[in-house]
């Protein structure tokens, strides 16, 4: 992510030269297939899955999603009814929230990439991950919860907690020198900080409660209802609509806090508007799912290789990438194993970091 | 104008408030480890382990047969606590030190000596001996699972040595590599997880939050070569490396070539934190928060930054070693690290109103 980066995409259109901007509407037009294509073999893959979640005909999923959005019922415990309901009421829900999932993660991790300039920082770098799991440990170990504690309270219970590490960080910064590193060591301080707590909330609990508890840290997608849906869907669309509005003035925080103060831009606000909304989205997938990593980390830098750090193309190629990968991942787990109970996290991972080194290894250039 | 002091003078009593610093650290830490003799155990308290050190050192060995519990007091205080408290200092020396490095070599405050993947790989080779029962030496108990940790951690080295004879490398490649060894090492061990005993898996979490306990004087003097080893190699390269840090260009021009320092750095450390890994699991935290914190009382200069680490290191993990012993119940250090380390690092983030990184 440096200057040089920046340039050598063409990000500024040098103003007489004709064919430097002919050359860069081209490769912007290729670009911008790139992430049509990638929007496209997400849409794929997606409407693939649902045979494969359901184990039935591609033809016989859309008969039944139909028939059931026209208001047709089936007998009660025909074969058709146990399968609309495998499909209504576990499928979809699962694929919608694996896209919007994908979505949000990928967004968050490009933007946070960009606002802290490290390549190392991902969605849940400013301790997001922590506070939720602190929260689903507290709901589960002590019993205290919101909504009379059933699933969608202890998601909504993490959800909250998500939120606290970065309130701190809101408290905080104004007392100390704000900077991006110090922003994120402060992140890092508290994230350990909560973990610690949960640490040591996990060593008194037994063994079923730990096992939720460990699952939900690699991050899951099996146990996803409609409940879940709307919380989720309605974090990530305001985030993300926020974060990709700022993508513009993000890119000049990559050239450096003078630089881009000296081009209009207040550095230190445009951070933490972008830490806010990237909380809110991470926060609300995390609350459901768990915390899933790879996606936030590793797409925008496997996205970086094809389209250069314009985050105006990583940003949504980074959404698309995540689609296919999630989804892919999700099939895998439940082709491979006979319960359904891998979390995606761990398949993600496993296919996902061999591309991803080969990919940081193999490139000629330096995107970073 | 007697009253003026020149910059020289200003260098001077900062160069030495720094070296004040350093052995105050120490003093702090050597106190601790001290106190930590007489922790934990329902049969000794501090007294009766001064005594048995004493008598030790004064060549009394107890004779099991005439004086049963003087025996085992003996053999508590000089097989279990002595050497643990020691392995402690050692370790978060070790840690420290290298997180001060790996910071200083990828330039990244995110950077900690597990960045190149160092833990998760061993952690897969402790998981691969517990729940396959594969050992890549065969010995049985926990010689072969140390040893299954260490050949493990080797990988993301030798992985970073064959990439950089081929490419040259920049820091940031490096840290994505270690980023993809980390998770593809991760999805190995959680796919093991997975279909593991509940106990094994209970095993598996604790070596991943790492812990003192079953260090015995053998891991201690291998720890100690290496620590010795490492600070010396570090300090003869700590020019090196702050000329390396001050930019590619820069250091390209006052003839030191940054890839390459960078990499010997690299390797030096790794095959450190493996040792340090392979004996006590992966204590968090110390690598990664310790050498910012000697940042703000030390500064970046690679040859204050390096010992400060140590000490440091030293001081946070014997003093979490203590608390968690204190509360019982078989609280893992790696959990107690950041209980105490987390408020302090954040005190005095705040209170120096600087993050040592210079911007």
């Amino acid at each position: 992510m440096t200057p040089e980066g920046l340039n050598s995409e063409g990000d500024s259109i040098p103003d007489c030269e004709d064919i430097l901007v002919e050359e860069y509407l081209s490769s912007a037009r290729i670009k911008l297939l790139l992430i049509a294509l990638l929007f496209i073999i997400a849409a794929i893959i997606a409407i693939y899955s649902f045979t494969i979640y359901g184990d039935m005909e591609l033809s016989y999923v859309f008969e039944l999603i139909s028939n059931h959005i026209s208001g047709n019922t089936y007998p009660e415990y025909s074969p058709e009814w146990f399968d609309d309901i495998i499909i209504w009421e576990s499928a979809l829900p699962r694929v919608i929230f694996c896209i919007i999932a994908a979505i949000g993660l990928a967004v968050a991790g490009a933007s946070m990439q960009t606002a802290m300039n490290n390549p190392l920082a991902d969605p849940y770098t400013v301790g997001i991950s922590s506070g939720a799991c602190l929260g689903l440990a507290v709901a589960l170990s002590v019993g205290f919860s919101v909504n009379h504690g059933d699933l969608l309270g202890i998601n909504i219970f993490a959800f909250i907690f998500s939120l606290f590490p970065l309130a701190l960080i809101l408290i905080l910064a104004p007392k100390t020198h704000s900077s991006p590193s110090t922003l994120i060591l402060a992140g890092v301080a508290l994230s350990y900080l909560f973990n610690a707590a949960n640490t040591i909330i996990m060593v008194t609990v037994d063994a079923e409660t730990l096992e939720t508890i460990y699952k939900w840290q690699v991050g899951t997608v099996s146990d996803i209802r409609w409940d879940n849906i709307p919380l989720t869907l309605g974090f990530v669309a305001l985030g993300s609509a926020l974060v990709t509005i700022l993508s513009k003035k993000l890119n000049l925080l990559s050239l450096g806090d003078a630089s881009a103060t000296s081009l209009g831009v207040d550095p230190d606000n445009l951070r933490m508007i972008c830490l806010v909304a990237i909380a809110f989205i991470v926060g609300a997938i995390v609350g459901s799912a768990g915390i899933i990593g790879f996606i936030g980390l590793v797409t925008p830098h496997i996205v970086r290789t094809f389209v250069g750090s314009n985050n105006k193309y990583v940003i949504p190629a980074s959404a698309g990438l995540g689609i296919i990968m999630i989804i892919t991942a999700d099939i895998l787990c439940k082709m491979f194993t006979v319960y359904d109970d891998m979390p995606v996290g761990a398949m993600l991972a496993l296919i996902g970091a061999p591309i991803f080194l080969y990919l940081v290894i193999r490139r000629k250039s330096n995107v970073w | 104008m007697s009253g003026e002091r020149t910059p020289e003078d200003k260098y001077v009593s900062a160069q030495r408030r720094r070296y004040l610093y350093i052995i105050l650290f120490l003093a702090i830490a050597i106190g601790i480890a001290v106190y930590s003799f007489g922790v934990g155990s329902a049969v000794i308290d501090f007294n009766i382990a001064i005594k048995v050190i004493i008598d030790r050192l004064n060549g009394i060995v107890p004779d099991r047969s005439v004086d049963y519990w003087a025996w085992l007091r003996d053999m508590l205080v000089i097989e279990d606590t002595v050497p643990r408290a020691l392995g402690g200092l050692i370790i978060g020396a070790i840690l420290g030190v290298c997180g001060a490095v790996m910071q200083t070599c990828v330039r990244n405050p995110l950077a900690s000596p597990y960045t190149t993947g160092i833990s998760a790989a061993a952690l897969f080779g402790v998981t691969l001996s517990l729940v396959l029962g594969f050992r890549f030496i065969p010995i049985p108990g926990e010689t072969g699972l140390i040893m299954n940790a260490f050949i493990l951690s080797m990988f993301p080295c030798l992985l970073m040595i064959m990439v950089s004879v081929k490419r040259k490398t920049t820091p940031t490649m490096l840290v994505l590599i270690g980023i993809g060894v980390m998770y593809l090492f991760n999805a190995f061990t959680m796919i093991m997880k997975y279909r593991a005993e509940p106990d094994v898996l209970k095993q598996i979490q604790l070596w991943s939050i790492g812990s003192l306990t079953g260090i015995g004087w053998s891991a201690v003097y291998v720890l100690f070569a290496t620590l010795i080893a490492l600070l010396i190699f570090m300090l003869c390269f700590s020019r090196k490396m702050d000329v390396m840090a001050s930019g590619e260009n820069q250091s390209i021009s006052l003839g030191v070539r940054p890839d390459r320092v960078r990499i010997i750095c690299m390797v030096a450390i790794s095959a450190c934190t493996s040792v340090a890994v392979a004996f006590s699991g992966a204590i968090g935290f110390v690598g990664l928060i310790i050498p910012h914190l000697s940042r703000l009382f030390v500064g970046s200069k690679s040859k204050m930054l390096i010992p400060c680490s140590a000490v440091l290191g030293a001081l946070l993990l014997i003093a979490s070693d203590v608390v968690a012993r204190l509360l019982g119940n078989g609280l893992p250090v790696g959990a107690v690290t950041a209980v105490i380390g987390s408020p302090v690092f954040i005190y005095f983030l705040i209170k120096m109103r600087s993050n040592g990184w210079g911007k």
